[in-house]
């Protein structure tokens, strides 16, 4: 069976350490001719153009020949971050330059898998490159991803298999089944450069999770699955669904149908690259996508506190996604006295445009093995993850703020940045022209949402909505389970505002779990589950949990397959049904449940170890699985140790690691406000 | 993943969080094990906590074993022993009290005395101990071993946490038979493991001769303030003691999942207590347990650590606070404790602060306090079949006295304040019988007994083995409490004109 075939498979690759990687077949300076030839810039034009710029942005590489027929897809891939993204990116340019000089040409294939395919298609990579080549300017080009046949595993890191066949034209030549496997329409596709994982190779000493959107993604309501989400939406959604929309084929492109096309912009949320090059349009559109994509509410807290409260609502990954280090996302905040003068605040930028350290930053913070930030994208220095406050696809979260006494207003904005000053002036300092360093150094600040709360006499008004109710209610019971029964006033209201809607009594439900209320926890589903209908997932995730955390398994277990029935490719589902038929004595039962679980992340921590527990219980040798195990168990008490560093290191970020911390605003004369004319 | 942390178990010869008992004992022989009281001091600071354990034990005199489950790999410096004392100082602190007052003469005309500096001098505060790795090689690769008092910890790795059954066995630990599947839901959860092996030879016994075992603390973070005390049942010999304090900047802490009370305090009783105050408090304490079927957690105490009143022993110091965990919570340079050859200096209160009242000393403190919370539960596999978990709570008062020594709530009242002052407090009073001769008498006004001096505050300790059953509240106690069914007695007649 497929499965008993892949998971041997696996282990055997990775404990023999090999470092896998994109292959192209069939490889060499043919196959380079393939993916960057056809109509292209000549080798002079593109030499001068880095010369002056450090890049070249003009007529693209690779995409000449696909352009005559598929002028629009052309056009958007053309100022799309898949374009610019090898040595044509001055800001990928100077991290993977770095990590070259340290680790070494070839073992920068860990990055050139994904950034520079035409570069590894021949082994250049392997040697000192010549920036100024069409090779090196040519970005992620069409025919890499229209050659892709084969997925090697679902470990990400660029493990794919293109086969760089000519291209037949003409009707009936295959044309579309040369170009367009079933493969480049499903999520697990993207995942293979959308998903990292650190190896020894990298690190130099263990293993670690790097970015990993495909993962985040597939355990989303939006993807059909989510079985720990109160909110779910009405379709699945796969990567292509919001990255690749369906846009007028303004240009006539031959693969529209009814005047459409899949978009290759790959709008996300760089718009420091747009910014660079000057592409206003490719700029705006990817401002655009941004607003909205999070929501930012203000609710009325303890008497002198305010909650912000942020959801992810478009995004169906993580929030920052793909390099949630470097992306710059924060809160800006801002209290005005009764005049309307701004009297404290939090989050502004400074002179040098250097965020408010105290700020509350939406990310993850890698640190290195001294507890430091990794400032520089040097992945290499990586040790561990010092907090995480980036947003999942379905978790609102909440912070909270003291204003001072005399505030009658406080106003809100999420506010996203592509980079961090720091990093900034490092990959910027290599690019010679003033003006485009200058450009380079000055992405600009996108206003994601705003939101404004009125203070009368120490209170706020009362909400109403009970979406923001649910919403402020489950940011609360995420706190600190000592505090977490604040979140019982929002939740009960919006139960009372909405007795129809099954959110609130979710996130009442979530609470009492938290709090340990095994028997109200089980009385609010069984109201849930009382009414018509198919009853939603969350329900029985909950109540698996809840009777499992009580010790009682076995109807945890009976929940918990009833979960997996209505899921049954949930990789949480999977890993709970694999311990709890650990636990009833199943061994075969929680093998078989790792194993599925596994086949779909071959890294998935808790399929690892429940998998290594279920061959101890049935007399099986388990050294091979130990050692996978602790491979890629999550190094907790490295991260907790870093931690520690970090915030000796840097108070300010002390709190950043607590759920619903609270900021205090800085009182402020005459502030900045953090609004600059580069806001979009 | 549930990150929590698990009560020990005891093994003889041959365990993302905080518990009472939270492991179980192990041992070579096949006698058993048993332990029926634990106190457990939980720090808190955001995130992190900062647990101490203190357990008893009785069982077979030959080496025994605690194996406490953790939710990450401890380091050696992650895992220390205490003095014994240590709870000492706590227990007495929050434990509740019996206090005397005897009425002055209802003619007298009252003078002004000078205020006295008053408050006992600070403890020294208890050493931490450190041990040395020791040499010997069991066959299995551990992460650390160091032996401390009569501790030898040996901390098991990611890798040895999961084989922890085959470790024990190999180590000729036998391993109750509840134990196995007591532990499976910890080691599915992926839980870690310490065990700290007890030799005998060297532990100290109480008063009922049962073994006193070192305070063991370690820390973690963790998103809940949760005490898993299922484990701890497997070596529970009947009903078991369980009293958790927990310290925090500014809360007082209460069960989340389990009813709450709090004990009827500022409670008057017959001079009789006196002779057997532990078991009225036993008593007491039974009877508002039984009044809620058994199943509630009883708040004993909240009070600022920089103040008591009355002081059956001096407040918690900086000192105390940083060998009980704000040594790690603060970050900073803890105060040096004071050594045991250098008497410490006598504290003052600050000047302009509320002054002592006659007769019973109170001591105010000046540095940054904490909370304390004491919170005692009696359960047994009935009444008590999940973890605890715990949650800030409003500031509460009662149990409290003015000046004169009057309550300042009625008996058994507990109310809603800005600040925490609860205590269990039983007032014996000694109302005046000598002779009254002027025209309108002042009663009520209360202080020391006849002839100066004070009487020792009592406070209720050792309440696992406080004798039960033995006492009618009815028969002891003077003041009305009608949630336990007290009639009350009336005040008895004054003197005589």
């Amino acid at each position: 069976m497929i499965l008993r075939g892949l998971v041997p498979a696996l282990i055997v690759s990775v404990v023999a350490g090999v470092a896998e990687a994109a292959r192209f077949v069939p490889g060499g300076a043919a196959t380079v001719g393939e993916l960057i030839g056809g109509r292209r810039p000549s080798a002079e034009t593109i030499r001068a153009a880095v010369q002056k710029t450090s890049f070249y942005a003009g007529p693209p590489i690779g995409a000449g020949l696909c352009a005559r027929c598929h002028a629009d897809v052309a056009a958007q891939w053309s100022s799309s971050a898949h374009r610019f993204a090898s040595f044509n990116n001055p800001y990928y340019a100077a991290a993977v330059n770095a990590f070259r000089d340290e680790k070494g040409k070839r073992e920068s294939r860990f990055c050139a898998d994904c950034h520079d395919p035409t570069l590894v298609a021949d082994g250049s990579i392997d040697r000192k490159i010549d920036v100024g080549s069409a090779s090196a300017q040519a970005g992620i080009v069409c025919l890499v991803c229209h050659s892709i046949t084969r997925i090697e595993d679902l470990r990400g890191n660029g493990r794919f298999h293109a086969q760089v066949d000519p291209v037949p034209y003409g009707a009936g030549s295959g044309h579309g089944v040369r170009l367009r496997p079933a493969l480049l329409a499903t999520s697990q596709f993207c995942g293979t450069c959308h998903k990292v994982g650190l190896t020894e190779e990298v690190t130099g000493e263990r293993w670690l999770r790097g970015q990993n959107d495909l993962d985040a993604w597939y355990d989303s309501a939006i993807a059909g699955r989510g079985a720990t989400a109160v909110s779910r939406p009405d379709a699945a959604q796969r990567c292509q669904d919001c990255h690749m929309p369906l846009e007028p084929a303004v240009l006539g492109d031959q693969a529209a149908r009814d005047g459409k096309i899949r978009s290759h912009r790959f709008l996300g949320a760089n718009t420091a690259l747009p910014h660079l090059r000057g592409d206003e349009e490719q700029e705006r559109r990817t401002a655009e996508f941004l607003r909205g994509a999070v929501s930012i509410d203000l609710l009325g807290a303890a008497p002198g506190a305010v909650d912000v409260v942020l959801r992810n609502r478009r995004v169906g990954h993580r929030f920052p996604g793909g390099t949630m280090d470097s992306n710059e996302v924060w809160i800006e905040v801002t209290a005005s006295d009764g005049a309307g003068q701004p009297i404290a605040g939090s989050g502004g930028l400074d002179g040098g445009g250097s965020l408010d350290p105290a700020a509350h930053r939406v990310r993850a913070q890698p640190v290195d093995a001294l507890g430091q930030p990794i400032a520089h994208r040097d992945v290499q220095h990586l040790r561990g993850v010092a907090f995480d406050t980036s947003l999942n696809p379905a978790d609102p979260q909440a912070v909270r703020y003291r204003v001072p006494w005399g505030t009658a207003t406080v106003r809100a904005r999420l506010l996203y940045r592509k980079f961090e000053r720091q990093y900034l002036a490092f990959a910027c300092a290599g690019v010679r022209d003033a003006l485009v360093r200058a450009r380079c150094e000055s992405p600009p600040v996108v206003e994601m949402a705003a939101a404004q709360i009125v203070i009368s006499d120490g209170e706020t008004a009362a909400v109403t909505q009970w979406e923001r109710l649910v919403d402020h209610g489950l940011a609360l019971a995420d706190a600190l389970v000592d505090r977490a029964g604040e979140a019982l006033a929002p939740l009960l209201r919006a139960a009372a505002l909405a007795p129809d809607r099954p959110e609130p009594l979710l996130g009442l439900a979530r609470l009492a779990l938290a709090l340990g209320q095994t028997d109200e926890t089980l009385a609010l589903l069984d109201r849930l589950d009382a009414r018509p209908g198919p009853g939603v997932p969350a329900s029985l995730w909950l109540r698996a949990t809840t009777l499992h955390r009580a010790y009682r398994d076995r109807p945890a277990l009976t929940a918990a397959e009833q979960l997996l029935t209505r899921l049954p490719d949930d990789r949480n589902a999977l890993g709970l049904v694999a311990r709890l038929r650990g636990l009833a004595g199943d061994a075969i039962g929680a093998l078989a449940a790792s194993d599925r679980l596994l086949a779909i992340d071959p890294e998935a921590e808790e399929g690892l170890f429940q998998r290594m527990l279920a061959l101890r219980d049935l007399g099986r040798e388990t050294r091979a699985a130990e050692e996978i195990f602790l491979r890629h168990r999550r190094p907790i008490e490295t991260d907790l140790a870093l931690r520690r560093l970090l915030n000796q290191a840097r108070p300010a970020l002390a709190e950043e690691s607590v759920p619903v911390h609270t900021h205090i605003l800085t009182a402020r004369g005459e502030r900045r406000t953090g609004e600059s004319a580069n806001v979009r | 993943m549930i990150n929590r942390i698990a009560l020990f178990l005891l093994l003889t010869a041959v365990p993302t969080a905080a518990e009472a008992f939270c492991g179980f004992f192990v041992s070579g022989a096949d006698a058993k094990l048993t332990n029926n009281a634990s106190q457990v001091v939980l720090m808190r600071k955001g995130n992190r906590t900062v647990m101490t354990m203190s357990n008893n034990y009785k069982g077979p005199t030959e080496d025994f074993a605690m194996v406490v489950p953790v939710p990450v790999v401890l380091h050696k410096e992650d895992v220390k022993t205490l003095e014994p004392n240590v709870f000492e100082h706590i227990d007495a602190l929050s434990a509740p009290r019996l206090v005397e007052y005897w009425e002055q003469d209802p003619c007298f005309q009252p003078r002004y005395e000078a205020m006295k500096s008053t408050g006992a001098p600070p403890r020294s505060a208890p050493k931490m101990k450190r041990g040395a790795a020791a040499d010997e090689d069991f066959g299995v690769k551990v992460e650390a071993r160091f032996t401390v008092g009569e501790y030898e910890i040996v901390i098991l790795s990611a890798k040895e946490a999961n084989g922890l059954e085959s470790w024990l066995k190999f180590n000729k630990y036998r391993i109750p038979d509840q134990a196995a599947p007591a532990l499976a839901p910890y080691v599915r959860s992926q839980m870690k493991f310490f065990v700290a092996k007890v030799n005998i030879q060297k532990v100290k016994r109480d008063s009922h001769g049962a073994v006193v075992l070192s305070p063991l603390r370690f820390s973690f973070e963790s998103q809940e303030l949760r005490l898993p005390v299922r484990l701890g049942l497997i070596n529970a010999d009947g009903k078991q003691d369980l009293i958790v304090y927990i310290l925090h900047p500014t809360s007082r802490f209460q069960t989340a999942n389990y009813p709450n009370v709090f004990i009827p305090t500022n409670l008057e009783v017959l001079d009789d207590v006196r002779k057997s105050f532990g078991a009225f408090y036993a008593q007491l304490f039974d009877e508002t347990m039984a009044k809620a079927n058994n199943k509630a957690v009883v708040t004993e105490y909240a009070w600022q650590t920089t103040s008591c009143d009355p002081c059956p022993v001096p407040p918690l110091q900086p000192s105390d606070l940083y060998t009980l965990g704000n040594d790690i919570l603060s970050g900073a340079q803890a105060p040096a404790p004071t050594s045991p050859q250098q008497p410490p200096s006598p504290q003052r209160p600050p000047p302009g602060m509320r002054p002592s009242f006659r007769g019973r000393p109170g001591f105010f403190g000046n540095f940054s306090p904490w909370v304390l919370t004491r919170l005692h539960t009696r359960y047994d596999r009935e009444t008590l079949s999940e973890d605890l978990i715990f949650q800030e709570a409003r500031p509460m008062v009662g149990g409290r006295s003015t000046f004169d020594g009057t309550s300042m709530e009625l008996p058994g009242e507990v109310k809603p304040d800005s600040t925490n002052n609860f205590q269990g407090r039983y007032i014996i009073r000694h109302y005046w019988n000598g002779p009254v001769a002027c025209q309108g008498p002042r009663y009520g006004v209360w202080g020391g007994p006849p002839g100066g001096g004070q009487r020792a505050l009592q406070h209720a300790n050792d309440l696992a083995n406080a004798p039960r059953g033995q006492i009618a509240l009815r028969r002891v106690v003077r003041s009305a409490l009608p949630q336990l069914g007290l009639p009350g007695m009336a005040v008895p007649r004054r003197g005589q004109k």
